[in-house]
């Protein structure tokens, strides 16, 4: 009988979004980075922050480049999102106004989710 | 692994440049109050971040010093590049005290000495 690894276990790769859609290639890039990660079998966390929480905010299709589908994409790939409680507050970003499937922590668990990481990557500049 | 090192660098200046440095001071902070090691380097337009007397209420914002305080009253690292206070003409006695000057060559040392780093 074949035995199974348990022992195995993904490194942990957290991508930090600091910039928002539409000012530059910082929020596409980073998403993408997310869905290769994965890809190569990483376990992967974006998380959202200061005005990279907009990119939360694109719920509508459109008919250009559209910064939420690829958040849409990585949601459904099942990569962990989350966003800053109080970066979210500051914009008036709320569960009714944002995407499905991100979780909005406070910035204790943004520190337990960089605690758990093997390697962060921030995208904004 | 654990992370126990985490080296902020912040390469914005202060005030009007979005919430950058709020953004790092704010993660700073909680950080430390969660037990992890946390140095902050400024670099380039960051170093003004670390002037003594800042004064923006006069454009209706808080003083980001507080933080700056508190952060070193919780046992952070505060290092500043040396080239860029110096390309700015900022001497070392216009700088906030506790912080620590470095050359740019020791930063491959200092980001070594980190599991891992944030750039704002």
């Amino acid at each position: 009988m074949n035995e199974v690894n348990t022992n195995h276990k993904s490194k942990v790769l957290t991508i930090v979004i600091t910039k928002g859609p539409y000012i530059s290639e910082s929020a596409e890039m980073a998403l993408k980075t997310a869905l290769n990660a994965k890809r190569k079998g990483y376990e992967v966390n974006v998380f959202l922050f200061l005005d990279g929480t907009w990119i939360s905010h694109l719920t509508s299709d459109k008919n250009f480049n559209n910064c939420g589908d690829w958040l849409k994409r990585v949601i459904r790939k099942g990569i962990n999102v989350k966003m800053c409680d109080r970066c979210s507050k500051a914009r008036d970003l709320t569960q009714c106004t944002i995407i499905n499937g991100i979780e909005i922590p406070g910035t204790y668990q943004f520190i337990d989710l960089l605690k758990k990481s093997d390697k962060v990557l921030t995208f904004g500049g | 692994m654990e992370t126990r090192d985490l080296l902020i660098i912040c390469i914005h200046g202060t005030y009007g440049r979005d919430d950058d440095l709020y953004g790092a001071l704010l993660t700073a902070n909680a950080a430390l109050a969660k037990g992890l090691n946390v140095t902050l380097f400024f670099i380039e337009e960051g170093v003004f971040a670390c002037k003594k007397n800042q004064n923006p209420m006069k454009i209706g914002l808080s003083n980001n010093l507080d933080e700056l305080n508190d952060f070193l009253e919780l046992g952070g690292n505060l290092i500043v590049d040396n080239n860029s206070i110096d390309e700015r003409g900022i001497k070392k006695e216009e700088l906030i005290d506790g912080v620590e000057i470095v050359d740019i060559k020791k930063i491959n040392g200092i980001i070594k000495n980190h599991n891992v780093s944030l750039t704002f």
